[in-house]
């Protein structure tokens, strides 16, 4: 069985005055070959994304109860 | 004339009234007696209604007319319908004293209540192969009825008081219930009960004697409270729901559990203890999976066979098997924390998707090599799920339309952006860790539930950017969940069992639960806890079982209109961050202790009457149009105090029920005291 090696590239920005920090994996291949300018075009994509999640999440009201088991 | 009998085959002492046939024709047996009860059969009425002493017989003189009990419950000593060719009706209860005659030839659709409340031994009842639809109550101290045949019921059979003989017949109805403690004696020797709807319940078993030689017990799709008595053969049946077993039963024959055409399960409350055939049946391998757990996530339950063990189809979870049986079988799927099962070997399943919506544990989903032929079995929760390039075409949609038990699942190496579906409002659960991508959908009901619950073994979570779609609930004994990357979580989170550990990523959830009595823990790291959701955003009601730390930030983020809480329970917090917009209020319902406390312009922040908020600082200045109100969330004072000493100063608020200490706080040149505040410097 052949491990599989991913490179973790954690990052820290504020975002509406909270620390927001994630995570983005490469695999080793895709790591060899990203640049800097897609990497920052991917960390800002996943900041766009939780602030738009966030605010869509922010309008609602009450979700509803747990589904229970 | 009562007559007062002490004979053989009579109570002793009792009373016996009237015998009195039916001569009134199609009518209701209460109401004014007028000329339907007679002396004799086929006589002259005229006689009073009958009471509890009197026996009652309708037979071929009554006609073939309809008796109806209405309004009034009814009350006889023996009823006797030997010879009657006329229908029984009715829906009002009625108390029978003695014994029980129906004839093959009459016609029942009484449906009211039937009490069998005889204070004497040797009463016997007879149905002739008439069915009820009666709620059936034994209910009289010293009182013994035997069957004479066979006895089926639509409704409950429950024994409340005095001895019930079964005579080796058959019995179904649908619960057959007896728990209480008063004194009373359940003979079932030789006997089949089958219980198709509420199950068996003897849970509460203190003053009961019961002999079950040679019986066998069928609960169908419903639970069985044994009470912790000696059985002879139980079988559940069915199963398509959630079934419990209680009690520290044991079997001198067989105990069997089996699945229906769904995905049940039999969550255990206590030791089973079988000295024949321990049977586990699900209905086949992949979606109709038969579920044997412990009932607590907290600890296994054993599981006590010293005959045989035929395990088939079946997922166990918690469960701690011994005896001299070997528990083996086909298809034994490892939900964690079980000892003394045999489970099927752990293979690797690829997903080869032959395009549109399929289920997850449909046969065309799985292959045993990547890229080949489907048709295997869906994955149990120990096996390995690979998703590769050959997984996938265009438009692929996995969808968990069952709250079905899963292995881990890795999307890294899928190509085509599938997509992943939790469909229902249930409980999926876990059993490895979950790897999300970017390039793909992760969808599902806002009401479903991901649980983590593997038992000692560590979970981690990588959702790429993706919205967890319902509840994420953390139950996972002696274990941790641990994040990968930020999270974003559609509903709930609640932490019961385990470690919740965020590994310093961020986490936005409608409302966080961390309240309960159960060990957990949580480490809150340096990143800010979104809280999106209304009602109570943060729960630590109970913090029993709870080591709590915190590091990071919780801002509360809602705009809507909506009331919501946050209740610290004692806890220490670092920074809290009311950044509501709206009209809605925000509540601190407990005494807790924060670094920061941050509330925006224009934000009304509400404190229960009486708590305590210990804090180092408050960012607390509004804006012009945008002023801070704090007050109690009642007429009615709380405190604040300053646990650093360091100076407040904040502008553009409002106050009023703040009682203040511990530093000087300089409310602001345009700020308000709207009464009932101490130790606050206003202009």
């Amino acid at each position: 069985m052949e491990d599989e090696i991913f490179v973790q590239v954690k990052f820290t920005v504020d975002v509406d005055g909270a620390v927001y920090r994630d995570a983005l994996f490469f695999s080793e291949t895709d790591w060899a070959t990203v640049t800097p300018q897609q990497l920052a075009d991917m960390k800002q994509a996943r900041v766009d994304n939780w602030q738009a999640a966030i605010a869509a999440a922010s309008l609602a009201d009450a979700p509803p109860e747990d589904g229970g088991e | 004339m009562s007559l007062l009998l002490l004979g053989a085959g009579l109570g002793s002492g009792e009373t016996i009234g009237r015998n009195l046939w039916w001569v009134g024709g199609a009518a209701s047996w209460n109401g004014t007696a007028g000329s339907k009860w007679s002396l004799t059969s086929g006589g002259a009425g005229g006689q009073a209604e009958p009471t509890l002493i009197d026996n009652v017989f309708f037979d071929a003189n009554s006609g073939a007319v309809t008796v109806t009990i209405a309004t009034v419950t009814a009350n006889c000593r023996n009823i006797d319908f030997t010879g009657f060719t006329g229908t029984f009706s009715g829906a009002t209860a009625i108390n029978i004293y003695g014994s029980t005659t129906l004839v093959a030839g009459m016609t029942r659709s009484y449906t009211g209540a039937i009490t069998f409340k005889s204070t004497f031994r040797a009463r016997t009842i007879t149905l002739n192969g008439k069915t009820l639809a009666s709620i059936i109550v034994f209910d009289g101290v010293g009182g013994e009825w035997t069957l004479q045949d066979n006895f089926t019921t639509t409704g409950t059979v429950t024994l409340t008081n005095g001895s019930f003989i079964t005579g080796g017949k058959t019995i179904s109805s649908s619960t057959f219930s007896g728990s209480n403690s008063n004194l009373r004696n359940l003979d079932i020797t030789n006997s089949t009960i089958t219980c198709s709807g509420g199950g068996w319940s003897f849970s509460t078993s203190t003053n009961l004697i019961m002999t079950t030689t040679g019986s066998t017990i069928n609960v169908t799709n419903s639970g069985f409270a044994g009470g912790g008595l000696f059985y002879n053969n139980v079988n559940m049946t069915g199963i398509t729901g959630t079934s419990n077993l209680s009690g520290a039963n044991a079997y001198a024959a067989n105990l069997s559990l089996a699945g229906g055409a769904g995905y049940g399960g039999v969550l255990v409350a206590a030791t089973q203890t079988v000295s024949g055939v321990f049977t586990t049946t699900g209905n086949n391998a992949n979606s109709q999976r038969l579920f044997v757990a412990s009932n607590s996530l907290g600890a296994a339950v054993s599981i006590v066979c010293n005959g045989s063990a035929v395990l088939t189809n079946t997922d166990f979870e918690l469960i701690a098997a011994s005896g001299s049986a070997s528990f083996s079988g086909t298809s034994l799927g490892d939900c964690t924390g079980n000892t003394g099962i045999t489970f099927t070997t752990p293979v690797t399943r690829y997903v080869v998707h032959p395009g549109g919506s399929v289920d997850f544990m449909s046969t065309t989903l799985w292959s045993a090599s990547s890229g080949g032929s489907t048709g295997a079995s869906s994955p149990l929760p120990q096996d390995t799920v690979v998703m590769n390039g050959s997984s996938f075409p265009a438009s692929a949609t996995i969808t968990v339309a069952t709250a079905y038990r899963m292995p881990g699942l890795d999307f890294t190496n899928a190509t085509n952006s599938p997509t992943f579906n939790l469909s229902v409002g249930g409980v999926y659960s876990f059993f490895g860790d979950l790897v999300f991508i970017s390039a793909m959908t992760l969808s599902g009901s806002v009401s479903g539930t991901m649980h983590f619950r593997r038992f000692g073994i560590n979970t981690s979570i990588t959702s790429a950017g993706k919205t967890l779609p319902g509840n994420v609930k953390i139950e996972c004994n002696a274990a941790n969940v641990n994040l990968n990357d930020a999270v974003i979580v559609g509903n709930t989170i609640t932490l019961v069992r385990g470690t919740w550990n965020d590994n310093n990523f961020s986490v936005a959830t409608a409302e966080m639960n961390i309240s309960g009595s159960t060990t957990r823990s949580m480490s809150k790291g340096t990143a800010t806890y979104t809280i999106t959701g209304t009602g109570s955003l943060w729960d630590a009601t109970t913090t029993t079982g709870l080591t709590f730390s915190d590091v990071g930030t919780i801002k509360l983020t809602n705009n809507s209109a909506a009331s919501k809480s946050f209740t610290g329970g004692g806890l220490t917090y670092n920074n809290y961050y009311n950044a509501t917009l709206s009209t809605g209020i925000v509540t601190l319902t407990s005494s807790s202790t924060f670094n920061d406390f941050k509330i925006d312009p224009g934000r009304t922040q509400q404190f229960s009457s009486a708590t305590t908020t210990a804090l180092a600082t408050l960012t607390a200045t509004g804006t012009i149009g945008n002023v801070i109100t704090m007050a109690g969330n009642t007429a009615a004072n709380y405190n604040i105090v300053s646990n650093s000493g360091t100076a407040i100063n904040t502008d553009y608020i409002a106050i009023t029920h703040c009682q203040f200490s511990g530093a000087i706080w300089h409310a602001g040149v345009n700020s308000t005291d709207n009464g009932n505040n101490t130790g606050i410097l206003f202009p």
